[in-house]
């Protein structure tokens, strides 16, 4: 089985719709999503590049690069400068649906 | 003065909250959002109104239209400079990473570009709105519209009647004429702003060739993205533009991922600028589908099209954020679905968030309106970075108002670029004064003047004046009254050129729609303008544009309407009530794109023109016990019609109409008791009027043109 990282490797936009008792849902671009104004996203690159996907003020997602690395099987640290540090625990993953919950980065 | 626009009623009343006897969104008279196949008149007229002459209601009131106040604006922090681009910029994942680099620099470049012209639109933007507050924004402006459809199949290539429905949806919300404001909470209701923006399919393209302002491309593209923006460009499997100067382009087709739409804030690339939806958020009809299936999409990205941010000012869900708007409540992150009121966020209790704004992320069926802070913004918007598209938004209006009040004589009054009124008369011999000159008479008029005349000594000059009340002067055979340059204030806020009537000698009738968008009456009775004082009688109804009026007998008025769906409506006085009833309306159908013009060429009988979305002319009638061709049928009389068409019956057997068409000449056709001539579908050229088109503003020392020689 592919390590988290490998797996990670797309673009996955939040499905709101099915968050949960703190868990953030993500189904990958090219999901049947239901219809919405607008749907923040999250984007990981082979190389380390990690681009925010934030709604934008004129709905499309803006992007937001930054840096991301993963351990094989544990958390993954995001950094942009927009945003900070965060983490995020990958609670699942599926070749169709991420779910994780954010924190942010101690210390 | 905070619900001065809204709400000249004067007693509480929203247009929403307009007395309802049937308890449904069209019994009143005029639905909004027009349905698939409009059932005609059988459920809108049937609206009991009150017994009698209803000449009691509440009157229109003088306001201070149009101040929307301000001052709250002092707090508006910086930002606008650093916006990222949104619908224009953000690179999508690329396929091939080493072609990343170069791309990513481009869009930096563009970026930095983009964020300097960010920064000069919300400076020139606060300059318009702190600067010149009462003669910001003067009239209701129309701007021109292409859809361009882009579709892989049938179902994408939706239907003009859809198109249309959506184009409803857009005048009914910038005008504050939706049916559902009356939903807006309690606290909000003093919020609600008019845009006074209207909008309209094109019916000149960009090559200056007669258009539906509908472009239908196919397409092998499966779903658009906007990270590469390509439904915007033929190369890409969309459809190119139309001068963005010029038009407000909205694409219709898939978009990727379950976006239902986005849009390009003023200052970005031209070629990619405007607004784009998915198809099954679009419009009201055919496929939209719920719970988007209300059109608001659109009212929604063309916000931001005219320069307004989420209402929530896109900080994710913290309270740090700013719309750039005075008026609307802090608020955290976005609201959904159809919340129920109060939603509490960032310290803005007890009313909490404006979720229903048109500007927050809930269904169609949630939201209802705009503030007048963002009205003030998209205005200010309107007046800077998009003033291009008002230079073309100008519809070409009548020459100049004639009346003839005897045998060769002629009365031209016009409204001269000093915004004064001027007239020139023929008694048949030549034209008065000599030479090049004009009377002038004074006033600071906002549009043109309407005249009427009730016998050969005496002219009623009605007209609009800067503070969107009705100013009045007449003619009495030997002396202008009350002087010269004077006036005589009816009050009212108007948002329509009075039209004026007289049915018998030493009366008129003069209506207006308000503010309210409502249909207003205040009639002379020979003794003293009743309603008196500044108050008008309220005639219901919610209008697009001008109303027409015609007396076709002394005790028989007909007045017509384009409702809020495009179609027609009727109401009339049978000489002791107004008919159907007091706020009533008849259904005529149709899909109207100029004002109706209106004759009666005999005591039962009325000829209605009004133009079509294809810019042809069209034409119903009443014969004094049915209208014809059907109810809801027209006429297609044909031509391309790029302004209001007029009319004139001299004599029973005889009509004579007049349009102006994409050339700037005049174009007539003519009834002569038998048949259209030249033929049914065409009309002569009488070429174009001296002096630079009929679009032009008017000068008093212009010839007088064509139209008024000719329609005498």
């Amino acid at each position: 089985m592919p390590d988290t990282p490998d797996r990670l490797s797309r673009r996955w936009l939040h499905s709101f719709e099915e968050d949960h008792e703190g868990v953030q849902v993500y189904r990958p671009s090219g999901h049947p999503f239901p219809p919405a104004r607008g749907r923040d996203g999250i984007e990981f690159r082979p190389d380390g590049t990690f681009i925010d996907l934030p709604i934008g003020r004129g709905d499309a997602n803006e992007a937001r690069p930054g840096r991301w690395h993963g351990e094989p099987q544990g958390p993954v640290h995001v950094h942009t400068e927009a945003a900070g540090r965060r983490v995020m625990d990958v609670v699942r993953l599926e070749p169709d649906r991420l779910e994780v919950r954010w924190r942010e980065e101690a210390g | 003065m905070a619900n001065g626009v809204m709400n000249p009623m004067g007693d509480g009343n929203l247009p929403g909250g307009r007395p309802d006897p049937m308890g449904t969104p069209g019994a009143v008279g005029m639905p909004v959002v027009a349905t698939s196949g409009a059932t005609g008149p059988s459920g809108m007229n049937a609206a009991p109104g009150p017994s009698g002459d209803g000449r009691t209601g509440g009157g229109m009131r003088p306001g201070t239209a149009g101040t929307t106040g301000m001052a709250g604006m002092a707090g508006m922090a910086g930002g606008g400079g650093g916006t990222a681009p949104t619908g224009n910029g953000a690179p999508g994942p690329p396929r091939h990473w080493c072609a990343t680099m170069p791309v990513h620099r481009r869009l930096l470049n563009q970026n930095q570009d983009y964020a300097r012209a960010r920064g000069a639109i919300e400076n020139s933007t606060r300059l318009a709105m702190s600067g010149r507050a009462g003669t910001r924004f003067p009239d209701v402006v129309r701007i021109p519209v292409v859809v361009h459809v882009v579709y892989q199949d049938d179902r994408q290539n939706i239907s003009d009647e859809q198109i249309h429905s959506q184009l409803a949806v857009l005048n009914a919300d910038y005008r504050a004429a939706n049916s559902d404001v009356g939903a807006v909470p309690a606290p909000f209701r003093d919020l609600v702003g008019d845009a006074q923006i209207e909008f309209h399919l094109a019916t000149t393209g960009p090559d200056g060739r007669p258009t539906t302002g509908i472009t239908r491309t196919p397409t092998s593209v499966a779903q658009f993205s906007p990270d590469d923006d390509g439904i915007k460009s033929a190369a890409t499997g969309g459809a190119d533009p139309w001068p963005a100067a010029r038009y407000l382009n909205l694409w219709v087709g898939q978009l990727r991922d379950g976006l239902l739409g986005y849009a390009q804030f003023p200052g970005g690339p031209p070629q990619t600028d405007g607004v784009v939806i998915t198809y099954t958020a679009f419009g009201t009809l055919g496929t939209a589908a719920a719970p988007f299936n209300l059109g608001r999409t659109a009212t929604h990205e063309v916000g931001h099209y005219l320069n307004l941010f989420h209402i929530w000012g896109d900080d994710g869900t913290g309270c740090g954020g700013t719309d750039e708007v005075g008026d609307t409540p802090n608020q955290a992150g976005p609201n959904h679905g159809k919340p129920s009121f109060p939603s509490v966020s960032c310290d803005n209790a007890p009313s909490g968030d404006l979720f229903v704004n048109y500007m927050d992320y809930v269904d169609d069926a949630a939201m209802f309106m705009f503030t007048k802070g963002q009205v003030a913004r998209m205005q200010a918007c309107l007046q800077t970075a998009r003033s291009s598209l008002l230079a073309t938004a100008a519809t070409p209006q009548p020459a100049a108002p004639v009346v003839s009040r005897g045998a060769g004589r002629i009365d031209v009054v016009r409204r001269g670029a000093d915004s004064a009124l001027h007239r020139r008369w023929s008694d048949g011999t030549g034209w008065q004064p000599s030479g090049a000159q004009w009377e002038h008479l004074g006033g600071v008029c906002l549009g043109d003047p309407r005249v009427a005349t009730w016998g050969p000594g005496r002219l009623d000059v009605l007209v609009r004046g800067f503070d969107r009340a009705v100013y009045h002067k007449w003619w009495d055979g030997t002396a202008w009254r009350p002087s010269v340059t004077g006036y005589d204030h009816l009050g009212g806020i108007c948002a329509s050129e009075p039209q004026v009537v007289s049915r018998a000698p030493n009366r008129l009738d003069v209506f207006v729609v308000g503010a309210d968008s409502a249909l207003h009456h205040k009639w002379w009775d020979g003794g003293q303008w009743c309603p008196t004082g500044p108050d008008w009688d309220h005639l219901g109804g919610i209008c697009v544009g001008q109303p027409a009026a015609v007396a076709a007998s002394m005790n028989r008025l007909d007045v017509f309407v384009v409702g809020a769906d495009s179609a027609l409506y009727h109401k009339w006085w049978d000489g002791t009530a107004w008919r159907p009833s007091a706020t009533g309306y008849d259904y005529l159908g149709g899909v109207c794109t100029s004002s109706p013009q209106v004759v009666a060429r005999g005591p039962s009988r009325l000829d209605v023109f009004v133009t079509g979305p294809d810019a042809a002319l069209y034409h119903k009638w009443w014969d004094g016990t049915a209208w014809w061709p059907t109810t809801t049928g027209y006429q297609r009389l044909g031509g391309v019609c790029t302004g209001d068409p007029e009319v004139v019956a001299c004599g029973p057997d005889r009509l004579d109409v007049f349009v102006t068409g994409p050339d700037s000449a005049l174009h007539h056709k003519w009834w002569d008791g038998v048949r259209w001539l030249p033929s049914p579908l065409e009309y002569e050229s009488l070429g174009v009027p001296l002096g630079p088109g009929p679009a032009a503003q008017p000068s008093p020392t212009q010839p007088v043109p064509a139209l008024v020689t000719t329609a005498t």
